[in-house]
């Protein structure tokens, strides 16, 4: 087997500009998917049967739908159903939004699920209104429980963000799949791709631990 | 509405196309319990290295998406052994 990484070499800003990109896209979509998310969330504990029942199906069906699908709708599907010609980035990072809301308000769901209503109860007894109960109790332990979770969904998000390749975004997967067919050495590129994002995700991971851990140590102090 | 009557015409179609997903997930699955069962034994093993090697092949193969590793086995495993895969 004969290797030649100096082609790889050769076009490495293209490597990085890619991963900028897929970085780029995974956190735009993320940032949407935790605000849809906190609302689908609300919706889900509203009292109205038919917002939670909305807000049910709406999980359900996103959760069902693997991201190739949902970025291949928003693409063709919206642009020809309702006239919207979204670009490539645009759709890549409303797919990734899409995604991660699901995964989003269930985990709001949990973290709110995790306080004792006896806080709630012992805040109205205090003649707290419902703001102040949920800005000065509620929030500030449900951020804690919710943060570790949320940065596993963005890495979640990462992962998903090489789908872009699909329409032709010029992103890490893109850039490999060109040098692949104009210069012949696939091995030589999709390994590069491989290794680039193992370091990334090994990066995410850490910092994801990190977080982690020094979450942990402000609840126990 | 014209457009549903497109995807209803391909519905057999489709449905043979639903049977070939399953058949993958399925055969995927039952490879993934004997690689998954190797990768436990790894990690259970006295062997430091036996065991570092089971982590490192975690680390790596949960960091790539389905998408990067259909082009790495379809495309560069094949370029690089010349393994012509269906």
């Amino acid at each position: 087997m004969n290797l030649d990484f100096s082609i790889i070499l050769a076009q490495w800003p293209r490597f990085l500009w890619g991963l900028g990109y897929d970085l780029y896209f995974a956190f735009a979509g993320f940032a949407i998917g935790c605000v849809v998310g906190f609302i689908s969330y609300l919706g889900s504990a509203s009292r109205s049967k038919l917002t939670r029942a909305i807000s049910y199906v709406y999980v359900q069906i996103v959760r069902g739908l693997p991201m190739y699908l949902l970025l291949l709708w928003v693409y063709f599907g919206l642009a020809t159903k309702f006239g919207l010609a979204l670009t490539g980035p645009q759709s890549i990072i409303i797919a990734i939004a899409i995604m991660s809301s699901a995964f989003a308000s269930e985990i709001f769901r949990t973290g709110y699920n995790s306080i004792d209503v006896g806080q709630i109860e012992a805040g109205k007894a205090l003649g707290l209104s419902d703001y102040r109960i949920n800005r000065t109790i509620l929030f500030p332990q449900v951020v804690r429980v919710v943060i570790p979770p949320l940065l596993s969904v963005f890495v979640i998000c990462f992962k998903a963000s090489t789908y872009a390749a699909v329409i032709a975004v010029p992103e890490l997967i893109y850039a490999a799949q060109d040098i692949s067919l104009n210069q012949y050495r696939p091995f030589e590129a999709y390994i590069s791709v491989a290794v680039l994002l193992i370091a990334t995700m090994l990066v995410l991971s850490l910092l994801v631990k990190m977080i982690e851990t020094r979450l942990k140590e402000s609840q126990g102090a | 509405m014209n457009s549903w009557y497109a995807v209803l015409n391909h519905l057999p179609a489709m449905l043979y196309g639903l049977r070939f997903t399953f058949l993958i997930a399925i055969v995927s699955l039952a490879l993934s319990m004997v690689f998954g069962g190797l990768i436990v034994s790894l990690l259970r093993s006295k062997s430091a290295s036996a065991r570092a090697i089971g982590f490192l092949y975690i680390q790596i193969f949960r960091s790539l998406s389905p998408y990067v590793y259909v082009l790495l086995v379809y495309f560069a495993l094949a370029g690089a052994t010349g393994w012509k895969m269906g």
